[in-house]
């Protein structure tokens, strides 16, 4: 009973969001309603949706995170308003390298093109694969990043003029969000030429 | 490309002529002075000198520095006179201090005026803001025919309160018992004004039974209001509200005219913050004198090619006066002095730590690879234009000075460098020129690279980045091999820096002569395991010290592949301009298109300048602060901190 329901269900639903991906994936469903899990521009899509999606939340808790502790630090000092933004938005980078990641594969699957690609299985799956290091790491690095920021802030409450060691020793969390975006592109630009 | 020498100078003079003598010191500007209290805990010396307690008087300027300070935030808001970064400066002579003492009073009492007046102003405006409220409330009962807080006649009292506008409450009052005589309450009730949401009820009842009336009130959304602390009808209280508020108007536009006067010195009470603060420095100065019965003794440090300028100045008071060398056990303060091209990167450095004295000022190597690695990054001709043209004009046009200017400056050259290798890599504003050229004009046209496109080809630029970043290393073992012979160290500078350098170019060289490159390999390695080893006890303990020390390479590895980070930012930046230049052009080539275009071409491009401007700053930094220093910089120095004029409001006239 479930299946069935499953199987009325699930096609129709998926193919209201993107109806390019599943026509050319319902091509393949035949009588088998998961068959869309055998096509290479679903896991693409998904690689790429679940890139952006985890590197934008890692980004909106990080900067969630330091704009608390600079929210208190503003409360004290108004005019440290402008060094502390900064600070403030410095977790906010790993949501730009998901978005471009994202935009990245999505262009390789032929979204801005007039049709989309023809890709195999493996190389879809493969892009899900390369979409994964941005993602997952975008999404820690960027809440580690966040409370980093939080605790230069209180360097600051003490010491107002050392804002550039502050925005450095926040920034050496990147480090490791941008060796994410380095592997995640040149995975993405390789699998489909 | 230098750290500048230091001499350490010593003065004595007569104790009368103190006062000009650090007057003129600090015109002059040239010494670091030295405290020399600490030579008062040897007791033997402590019995023929003693040092000026000064703090008293120091915290006496800082007050008054305190109050104009206050007084400042006050004119800044009110005066005609506007400051902003396109202000100059006012101009600050020393005839200025000397016909300070005259001004000082007045200006010190039309501060604390204005203070005065500008705190009796919010009151004001906070009294008025109550009054308005307490207005506000009581409107809605302007036709209450009794007084308030007195009840009607001996038997019946009345009270009043909103409800929503839709309810009725006749019907409850009507159905109210009361406890005592078991008697249903007698109530009238009548609305005395209505608004959208509330209607203005006013009930009269028997004495006694207003509790019961309120309680059953409440239940379909009566609120009983009151006012307590007025008397007489709400008529009459209007009416003396609405005089009150006259009152504290009138007041308030004298108050404003008040501070709008003592505005006037805002730009006297800047000159005066400043010429305080240097005469609190003044006097500050005087606790790190020794003083005898009838002369004082200065000692600091200057800078090797001003030691004759203090001198000249000291003979004129007929002063003994001598400059020595530091001694080895000494540690005179840092004064960095570079070629002025060099000089913008100097904060790079500083940011991190200054160099110790006998160290090495690295800003002429610093400078260039961070020129060339923050282009390399942002590497964007648009974005590398803008940062040039828009840095030589904020030099051009605004006041900024001190550490901003420098970094401003540091960022317009960058920024050259951002030019150089946006049209290298074919990059302005992202694709621009050929989003647009395909979507408004329909050509084909495009920005071709002058050397290679890093999106389509990112393993070349990976691979330049590892070449520019094994150059980057590389030097920085020369700069420590450098300061090695300098010293007189050869062993060291042949064997723990050379055999690593000679190791680390044979990685490379194997590429392309194999057997070149595994001898230099070879006899690097050969020469680290016989070395490294030295200080260890035994020959197994030196055999595993050289081998173990080997282990190093993979430090050199990590720190080769961190230059990955050039590739990264550079992509990102170049991709996310594309990212916005496509979402730009989704608009097609129409009026609504071309518009379109405009607004997320200039929101997006700002947005992604800044940003990767950022990025390049801070990696750019890193890569000098971890990759480089690593290998040779000895930092720990104090900043050259000169006995002189400071000022922040105006600047020093000719």
């Amino acid at each position: 009973m479930f299946l069935t329901f499953l199987t009325s269900g699930m096609p129709s639903s998926v193919g209201g969001q993107v109806p390019q991906a599943v026509e050319a994936a319902s091509e393949a469903i035949g009588s088998n309603a998961f068959a869309f899990l055998e096509s290479g521009l679903f896991w693409g899509f998904l690689g790429a949706a679940l890139c952006a999606l985890l590197a934008f939340i890692g980004s909106a808790r990080g900067v969630n995170i330091a704009g608390e502790a600079a929210a208190g630090l503003v409360t004290e000092d108004p005019s440290m308003f402008g060094k502390i933004v900064i600070i403030e938005n410095l977790p906010a980078t790993q949501a730009i390298y998901g978005l471009l990641i994202a935009f990245v594969a999505v262009s390789k699957l032929g979204l801005f093109a007039p049709e989309l690609s023809e890709v195999t299985l493996l190389q879809g799956a493969l892009l899900f694969l390369a979409c994964m290091p941005m993602g997952i790491v975008g999404l820690i690095s960027a809440i580690y990043q966040g409370r980093t920021a939080a605790a230069t802030i209180s360097i600051l409450t003490k010491n107002p003029n050392e804002t550039s060691k502050c925005i450095l020793i926040t920034a050496m969390v990147e480090t490791f969000a941008i060796f994410a975006l380095l592997i995640s592109f040149l995975l993405v630009n390789f699998i489909i030429k | 490309m230098a750290i500048v020498k230091m001499k350490k100078v010593t003065v004595v003079a007569m104790a009368e002529d103190k006062q000009s003598v650090l007057d003129d010191l600090m015109w002059l500007s040239a010494v670091d002075v030295s405290p020399l209290s600490e030579k008062l805990e040897d007791e033997n010396l402590a019995s023929l000198v003693s040092t000026d307690s000064v703090s008293q008087s120091v915290d006496d300027i800082n007050g008054k520095i305190s109050i104009l300070s206050q007084a400042l935030k006050t004119y800044r808001q009110y005066s005609k006179e506007k400051r902003s970064f396109f202000t100059p400066y006012q101009v600050l002579n020393r005839s200025d201090f000397e016909a300070f003492p005259d001004k000082e009073e007045k200006l010190l009492s039309n501060a604390g005026n204005s203070l005065r007046a500008s705190s009796e102003l919010n009151t004001t405006k906070s009294e008025e803001n109550r009054i308005d409220v307490l207005f506000q409330r009581l409107l809605p009962w302007k036709t209450l025919p009794f007084r308030l807080n007195e009840p009607v006649s001996d038997k019946a009292d009345y009270f009043f309160g909103s409800i929503p506008v839709k309810t009725d409450i006749s019907s409850v009052t009507e159905g109210v018992i009361d406890e005592e005589s078991g008697e249903k309450a007698a109530a009238w009730t009548g609305v005395l004004s209505k608004d959208k949401e509330y209607s203005y009820n006013l009930v009269i009842c028997l004495a006694g039974q207003e509790k019961q009336l309120v309680t059953a009130l409440s239940d379909i959304g009566f609120s009983k209001i009151s006012f307590p602390d007025l008397n007489g009808t709400v008529e009459q209280n209007l009416e003396i509200l609405a005089e009150r508020k006259e009152e504290l108007a009138d007041k308030r536009e004298v108050l404003l005219k008040q501070i709008a006067r003592y505005s006037e010195d805002l730009s006297e009470a800047e000159k005066a913050i400043d010429i305080l603060s240097n005469n609190a420095r003044l006097t500050g100065v005087r606790e790190k004198l020794l003083n005898t019965q009838s002369a004082f003794i200065l000692q600091g440090w200057t800078p090797e090619d001003r030691v004759d300028e203090v001198g000249a100045l000291l003979e004129k008071y007929g002063a003994f006066f001598c400059a020595e060398d530091p001694l080895d056990e000494d540690e005179p303060p840092i004064k960095l002095k570079n070629a002025k091209i060099i000089q913008p990167f100097e904060p790079v450095t500083e940011m991190f730590a200054l160099p110790t004295y006998r160290g090495l000022d690295p800003n002429f190597m610093v400078a260039p690879f961070y020129f060339l690695f923050f282009g390399m990054m942002l590497s964007d001709a648009g974005y590398g234009l803008l940062l040039a043209i828009g840095g030589f004009l904020i030099l051009k046009f605004t006041n900024i000075r001190g550490s901003m200017r420098n970094m401003v400056k540091m960022f317009a050259i960058c920024g050259i460098s951002t030019v150089v290798w946006g049209f290298l890599f074919g990059t302005f504003f992202g694709d621009a020129v050929g989003v647009i050229a395909s979507t408004f004009f329909g050509s084909s046209l495009t920005l071709p690279p002058l050397w290679f496109d890093p999106v389509n080809d990112p393993i070349t630029l990976l691979i330049v980045s590892f070449v520019v970043g094994f150059i980057h290393i590389l030097v920085g073992l020369g700069l420590k091999m450098f300061m090695l012979i300098r010293d007189g160290h050869y062993f060291s500078a042949i064997f723990d820096v050379g055999c690593w350098m000679l190791l680390l170019i044979g990685i490379p060289v194997v590429l392309f002569s194999t057997p070149v490159g595994i001898a230099l390999i070879a006899v690097g390695a050969v020469g680290l395991i016989l070395t490294q080893g030295r200080d260890k006890k035994g020959i197994l303990g030196k055999i595993i010290g050289g081998v173990g020390s080997l282990y190093g390479i993979t430090g050199y590895m990590s720190d080769i592949l961190s230059y990955s980070r050039i590739l990264a930012l550079g992509l990102s930046a170049g991709v996310i301009g594309s990212v916005f230049n496509k979402l730009g052009s989704l608009g097609g080539a129409n009026i609504i298109g071309v518009i379109l275009f405009i607004v997320i071409f200039a929101v997006g491009h700002l947005l992604n300048l800044a940003l990767s401007t950022l990025g390049a700053y801070v990696h750019a930094s890193r890569l000098q602060f971890i990759e480089f220093f690593s290998k040779f910089y000895e930092s720990g120095g104090r900043k050259f901190d000169e006995f002189g004029i400071q000022l922040k409001y105006t600047e020093l006239g000719q």
